[in-house]
C-alpha cells in the first residue's frame, strides 16, 4: 500500500461516526452469504443416506474420506492443472482483448462507436444453445475441436463482451487528462495504453480477468462438449462424475465443490491486496 | 453546496475532444485495438449464430436434412401457451434482479467502501457465493428447502408453525421466487464487487470536501457516489435485463421448469425443445426471439442514452 | 507533432497472447491415434468404468489388430453430447443412443450405417430376443444393436413387509389394501417424486399404464389404432390422480415435486416407503442405499408389477432399452465397430459376468439358468431369467414413444397432479402431440403383445 496522505486518515477518522450501524448490516449480510456454505461443508462429511434424512444438521461422524474419494473418482489433480491452464489463459486473454478494445471505444477513433455497442450487447444475449452446434462443426473444420486453445479462444469470445463494457464503463468515468499529456511528450498509443491506462484502471482489469477466470473455471458445457480426451479437461468436470444410479450422490458433489472452492479463493485473497484504489494510488485527486 | 454543484459527472470530466483524435491513421489505430475482439466474436458467437437464424426458417430435427417452412416456427410459438409462460417468467425475473439484487448489491458495496477494518473478509464472504460453482450451490439449497428436514421443520420446531408447511420448490405458486432468491443469493456479492471497484474511482476529494460541506450520509450517497458509478450502474443495469433473458443454470438444475411449468424460461423451454423434443428449428426460433427482445432492449437504451446525453 | 502507429506493437500484443495461449496449450491435449476406433462410454461408479475397461475394452484390444478407444463420459449428459456431436458431423464410430427413438433419428439422417450383413455375420438375429431385434430396425434394416435392457418393478423392504404383515400385491384389491394400512401407520404407500429429474414421472406413468391399462390395449394406442384419451387411459390416470390426493404417491401432490430418487430408495431401506416402482437400474445401487443407512442390504427384493385394473394380467414387465449402439456412416472402419459391437453382445459369460459384479443390465438375449456366474445376486438372476421366459411383456414409454409425446408425458403430466388440468384434458393432449408424429412417421415399432 502506498503511503496515503494525511487526507485520507482525517477521513477514515470521519468514517468511523456510523461504525457500529455500518458493521452491524456488514454482518447480517454476510451471515446470509456464508449460512448455506456452512450447510455445503456439512455435507461434504454426510453419507448420502445421511444427507437424504439429515440435509441441514451437524455430520454425526464426519466422513472425511468423502474428500479422498471424491479427489480420486474425478482425477481432480488432473482436472486442476488443466483449469490452471484454461482460466489464466483466458482471464489473460480476455484482459487485453477487453482492455484494448475498451480503450479503443473510449479514447480513440472508431467507426459508428454505437454500433459497436450495440453488436457486444446483442451478442451477449444469444443463448449458447443457439450456436453450439454450428460453432462445433467451424471447430473440427479449423481444427480447434478436441484442444484447449480451441476452449480458451470460445471463452474469450464469450467472456469478452462483457468485460469490455465493464472496462468501459470504469473508463469513462476517468478522466483523459493523463493520457494527453503522455501524448503530447509524444508517446505513441501502446505505451500510452500500457503505461497510463492500465493502472489506471487496474482494479477494473483485475475484475475483469477474475469474472472471466471464475465463470471458465465454473463452465461446464462448452469444455464436454469441446474436449473429448479425458486428459485435457478441467475440474468442473468433477461435479458431474458422482452419478449414484439416476441421480447424484450430493456429498462428493459437496467435497469435490469445496476442493474447487480453495483455489480461488486462494486467487482472490492475493488478488485483494491489489484491489487498492485505482484512482487514489495514482495520485489523480489532486 | 459547491459539492453538488460540480455537477453528476462525480469525477469532473472536462471536455473530450483533446483525448480523442480523428484523422484516417487514428481510425487505424482504433480498429487495430478493436480488431481482436470483432475477430474472435465473429468467429465464435456472430457467425455461427447466423446460420441458426437460418435453421429456424426450416423443419430441423438436429439431424435430418432441414425443408424450409417459412415463419410456421414463428407463428407456432405466437400461438403457444408454453412459450407465453416462459416469457412472463422471464419478465418478472427482470423486475426482481432489477431491484433485489441492484439494491443489496449497492447497500453491501456502499458499507463497504466507509469501513477499513475487516474490508477484507467481508468482501471474501459476500463474494463465495458467486465463486462455488452453481451445481454444489443448487445442491446445497435444495437440502435447505426441504420440507422434510430443512430450514421450514427447523423453524416449525422453534415455534414458527406455519414454516413446516411451505414446500418452496415444490409448490407452483412459489417455485419461481424461490429459485429466483436462491440465485440472487449467488449474484448480489457479485454485483457488491462491480460497484465497489466502481466506487473506489470516484475521485476522494469529492467526499472530503461534501463532508467539509457537512453533507449527510444519505446525501453523500445520492449526490456523490451514485453520479460517480453512473456508468457502471447503467451497464449493470442493461445487462441485469440481457442476463434475465438467459437465466439457465439454476432454473435448469432445480426444477428443468416444474412444477407443472411454474419456473420455464424461455431458455429451459429451448433446451427441452432442442434435445428433448428434436426440434432444432424451433428452438433456433425461440433463440432468435431471446435475441430480439433483447435487442428492443439495447436499442431502446441506446435511444434514451442519446436524448439524455449520459456519457456511458 | 506525430502519433506512430503502434501497429507493430499491437500485433505483438495480440499475437503474443496467441502464441503464447498456443504454446501453453497446445502440447496439454493430444488428437489421439487416428486409427483407433472412437467409443464414449458412460458409467455409474468408477469400478464400474474399470470393470468395463478391463472386461470389455482391454480383452477386445488384445484380440484385435484394430483397436478401440474409450472416452469417459457422463451418464447425465451422454445422450445430449452424442447427440451435438452428430448433429454437428463429430460422431464417434460407435453412436451410443438411450433407446430406439433416437436411433431412428440418426438413421433416417443417414448417419448410420445398416448393419444387415454384420448381423448375418455374427449371427445377432438369431441371438437378440425378438422384441428387441424389432425395435433395432428402421425401415426394415438393422441399424442398432441393444445393449443393455431391463424392466420397471416394484421394490420393497422384506423386513419392512414381515413387520407389518405385508406380501407383493398382485391385484388392484391388494395393492389399494397395503396402500391403506401403509399410510395408516404414517409409511408413504408408495414411492414417487421427480425433484432432480423431471423426467421420473415416466417411470411411474409407464408403470401405471402397463398395470392399467394393459399391453393390449397400449399396443392399440402405440400403433394408431385407439385413442390415448381413450377410457381405459383415462380411467388409470383418474385412479392415479385420486391416490396421490390421497398422499399414496410419494406423500402427495406437493412433496411429489420435492421427492429425489435417492430420497425414495433410502425411504425404502428405512422403512419410510412400502413400494417403490422404479427401473432396474437401481439393482446395482439399491443396495447401497441399505448400507449407508445401516440397515441389511440383504433385505432389499423387487416383485413384478401388481394388476392395477380388472382385465390386465398381474406381472407385467415394460420392457425398456438402456443403450443401443449404432456405427457412425462416417467410420473408417466399420468392420471393427462392428465386431466390437458383437464383443459386447456377443459372449453371455461376458455380460453376466458384467451383470454378477457390477449390476450392470445386460444384452436382451434369452439367458438359461446355467448361463449365470457363481455368486450372482440372485434378484438380478430372478430377473433375466423371467423375462424371456414371460408373455406379458409391456412397453416404456420412453423406448417406445416419440420423443414430443414422451416429453410430454413426463412435463404436462404435473399440471395433473397439481389438478390444472383434467387427466381427460391430458390425454387429449397426448393424442394430438402423438397423432402428429404419427403422421410424420419414423416411430419405433412394438412388439406385438402376446
Amino acid at each position: 500500500m502506498p503511503a496515503r496522505p494525511t487526507r485520507a486518515r482525517r477521513a477514515a477518522r470521519l468514517m468511523d461516526r456510523s461504525r457500529p450501524l455500518t458493521y452491524l448490516l456488514l454482518v447480517i449480510l454476510a451471515a446470509y452469504a456464508l449460512g448455506p456454505i456452512v450447510v455445503m461443508v456439512f455435507s461434504a462429511l454426510k453419507t448420502p443416506a445421511e444427507l437424504s434424512t439429515n440435509p441441514m444438521g451437524l455430520p454425526a461422524d464426519a466422513a472425511w474420506d468423502n474428500f479422498v474419494t471424491a479427489w480420486q473418482n474425478a482425477n481432480m489433480s488432473t482436472g486442476l492443472v488443466n483449469s490452471a491452464i484454461i482460466v489464466s489463459c483466458t482471464a489473460v486473454g480476455v484482459c487485453l482483448i477487453a482492455g484494448s478494445a475498451a480503450y479503443a471505444m473510449v479514447r480513440l477513433d472508431v467507426p459508428a462507436p454505437g454500433a459497436i455497442t450495440m453488436y457486444l450487447l446483442v451478442v451477449t444475449s444469444l443463448p449458447i444453445q443457439l450456436f453450439l452446434v454450428p460453432l462445433l462443426s467451424w471447430w473440427t473444420r479449423l481444427g480447434l475441436y478436441d484442444t484447449q486453445f480451441g476452449l480458451i479462444v470460445i471463452y474469450w469470445a464469450i467472456y469478452s463482451p462483457f468485460a469490455t463494457l465493464l472496462l468501459r464503463s470504469y473508463l469513462i468515468a476517468i478522466p483523459p487528462d493523463y493520457e494527453a499529456a503522455a501524448r503530447m511528450d509524444g508517446a505513441g498509443e501502446l505505451t500510452v495504453f500500457v503505461r497510463i491506462v492500465m493502472p489506471l484502471i487496474w482494479p477494473g482489469l483485475l475484475t475483469a480477468g477474475l469474472v472471466a477466470g471464475l465463470q471458465a473455471y465454473n463452465e461446464f458445457l462448452l469444455a464436454v462438449t469441446f474436449l473429448q480426451d479425458a486428459e485435457a479437461l478441467p475440474v468442473s468436470i468433477a461435479l458431474y462424475s458422482f452419478q449414484q444410479g439416476f441421480t447424484v450422490n450430493h456429498a462428493l458433489v459437496a467435497a469435490a465443490g469445496l476442493i474447487m472452492l480453495l483455489p480461488m479463493l486462494a486467487v482472490f485473497l492475493v488478488m485483494q491486496r491489489r484491489f487498492v484504489s485505482g484512482y487514489a494510488s495514482t495520485g489523480m485527486a489532486n | 453546496m459547491s459539492v453538488v454543484a460540480t455537477g453528476p459527472g462525480g469525477a469532473a470530466r472536462p471536455p473530450r475532444p483533446p483525448a480523442r483524435r480523428r484523422g484516417p491513421n487514428r481510425r487505424l489505430t482504433g480498429l487495430l485495438f478493436l480488431a481482436p475482439l470483432l475477430i474472435v466474436n465473429v468467429l465464435v458467437i456472430a457467425g455461427p449464430a447466423m446460420m441458426s437464424v437460418a435453421y429456424s426458417f426450416t423443419d430441423w430435427d438436429g439431424i435430418n436434412t432441414p425443408d424450409f417452412v417459412g415463419t410456421a416456427n414463428y407463428e407456432a410459438l405466437a400461438g403457444d401457451a408454453a412459450f407465453h409462460r416462459a416469457l412472463g417468467h422471464n419478465l418478472v425475473w427482470t423486475l426482481f434482479f432489477l431491484t433485489v439484487p441492484m439494491g443489496m448489491g449497492l447497500l453491501g458495496a456502499y458499507l463497504l467502501s466507509r469501513v477499513r477494518r475487516g474490508q477484507t473478509l467481508f468482501r471474501i464472504a459476500f463474494f463465495i457465493p458467486y465463486v462455488v460453482a452453481t451445481v454444489v450451490s443448487a445442491a446445497v439449497w435444495r437440502q435447505i428447502l426441504s420440507p422434510d428436514a430443512g430450514l421450514g421443520p427447523a423453524l416449525a420446531s422453534f415455534g414458527v408453525p406455519w414454516a413446516g408447511d411451505v414446500n418452496a420448490l415444490g409448490d407452483p405458486d412459489l417455485a419461481l421466487g424461490a429459485i429466483a432468491m436462491i440465485n440472487n443469493w449467488q449474484w448480489w456479492g457479485f454485483l457488491v464487487m462491480l460497484f465497489l471497484t466502481a466506487m473506489q474511482s470516484v475521485n476522494p476529494s469529492l467526499y472530503e470536501a461534501a463532508r467539509l460541506d457537512g453533507a449527510g450520509r444519505f446525501r453523500e450517497f445520492w449526490h456523490i457516489t451514485l453520479p460517480g458509478i453512473r456508468p457502471t450502474l447503467v451497464f449493470l443495469f442493461l445487462m441485469t435485463i440481457i442476463w434475465s433473458f438467459l437465466v439457465f443454470d439454476f432454473v435448469y438444475i432445480l426444477t428443468q421448469g416444474g412444477p407443472a411449468g411454474s419456473t420455464d424460461m424461455l431458455s429451459t423451454l429451448l433446451y427441452r425443445t432442442a434435445f428433448s423434443e428434436s426440434r432444432a428449428g424451433v428452438a433456433s426460433a425461440v433463440g432468435v426471439v431471446m435475441a430480439i427482445i433483447s435487442a428492443i432492449t439495447i436499442a431502446g437504451y441506446l435511444i434514451l442514452r442519446r436524448r439524455l446525453r449520459w456519457e456511458v | 507533432m506525430t502519433y506512430h502507429l503502434p501497429r507493430r506493437d499491437a500485433f505483438r500484443l495480440t499475437g503474443g497472447a496467441l502464441a503464447g495461449a498456443w504454446l501453453l496449450t497446445g502440447c496439454g491435449s493430444s488428437g489421439g491415434g487416428s486409427s483407433a476406433i472412437d467409443y464414449w462410454g458412460a458409467f455409474p461408479t468408477p469400478e464400474t468404468e474399470e470393470f468395463f475397461r478391463t472386461h470389455f475394452i482391454d480383452t477386445f484390444n488384445e484380440s484385435s489388430e484394430r483397436q478401440v478407444k474409450m472416452t469417459t463420459k457422463q451418464l447425465t449428459n451422454l445422450a445430449s453430447q452424442t447427440d451435438t456431436a452428430v448433429s454437428s458431423g463429430n460422431a464417434p464410430d460407435i453412436i451410443y443412443s438411450p433407446g430406439p427413438t433416437t436411433t431412428i433419428g440418426y438413421a433416417q439422417g443417414n448417419r448410420t450405417i445398416p448393419l444387415d450383413d454384420y448381423a448375418d455375420q455374427y449371427g445377432w438375429n438369431d441371438r437378440l430376443l425378438p422384441w428387441a431385434q424389432q425395435l433395432s430396425r428402421v425401415e426394415d434394416s438393422m441399424q442398432s444393436v441393444p445393449t443393455s435392457y431391463g424392466s420397471l418393478v416394484m421394490y420393497y423392504n422384506r423386513a419392512v413387509f414381515e413387520e407389518n404383515g405385508w406380501t407383493p400385491p398382485t391385484t388392484k384389491a391388494e395393492f389399494e389394501a397395503l396402500c391403506e394400512d401403509a399410510d395408516s401407520k404414517g409409511i408413504i404407500p408408495v414411492g414417487a417424486g421427480n425433484s432432480g429429474y423431471p423426467a421420473q414421472s415416466e417411470w411411474y406413468l409407464s408403470c401405471v399404464l402397463n398395470a392399467a391399462v394393459g399391453p393390449q390395449n397400449l399396443y392399440e394406442i402405440l400403433t394408431g389404432d385407439r385413442d390415448w384419451n381413450d377410457d381405459a387411459v383415462v380411467d388409470a390416470l383418474e385412479t392415479m390422480k385420486s391416490q396421490i390426493d390421497k398422499g399414496w404417491w410419494g406423500g402427495g401432490a406437493e412433496r411429489y415435486f420435492t421427492n429425489t430418487d435417492p430420497d425414495m430408495c433410502t425411504g425404502i431401506a428405512n422403512g419410510d416407503v412400502a413400494m417403490y416402482m422404479s427401473g432396474t437400474w437401481s439393482f446395482s445401487s439399491m443396495g447401497t442405499f441399505f448400507t449407508d443407512s445401516g440397515n441389511d442390504p440383504q433385505d432389499w427384493d423387487w416383485a413384478p408389477l401388481p394388476s392395477l385394473a380388472e382385465g390386465v394380467d398381474p406381472g407385467v414387465y415394460p420392457m425398456a432399452i438402456g443403450t443401443a449402439l449404432s456405427i457412425s456412416s462416417d467410420s473408417k472402419d466399420p468392420d471393427t465397430a462392428a465386431a466390437f459391437l458383437d464383443h459386447l453382445v456377443g459372449d453371455t459369460t461376458r455380460s453376466l459376468g458384467y451383470l454378477a459384479e457390477q449390476g450392470e443390465n445386460p444384452p436382451p438375449v434369452a439367458y438359461t439358468a446355467e448361463d449365470f456366474p457363481e455368486g450372482i445376486d440372485p434378484r438380478a438372476q430372478r430377473l433375466y431369467e423371467e423375462i424371456p421366459a414371460s408373455d406379458n411383456l409391456g412397453y416404456a414409454s420412453w423406448t417406445f414413444l416419440p420423443p414430443q409425446t414422451n416429453t410430454a408425458l413426463y412435463t404436462e403430466f404435473d399440471a395433473v397432479i397439481t389438478g390444472d388440468i383434467t387427466p381427460s384434458a391430458f390425454t387429449d393432449f397426448l393424442k394430438i402431440s402423438f397423432e402428429q408424429e404419427l403422421g410424420a412417421g419414423g416411430l419405433p415399432t412394438p412388439f406385438t403383445p402376446q
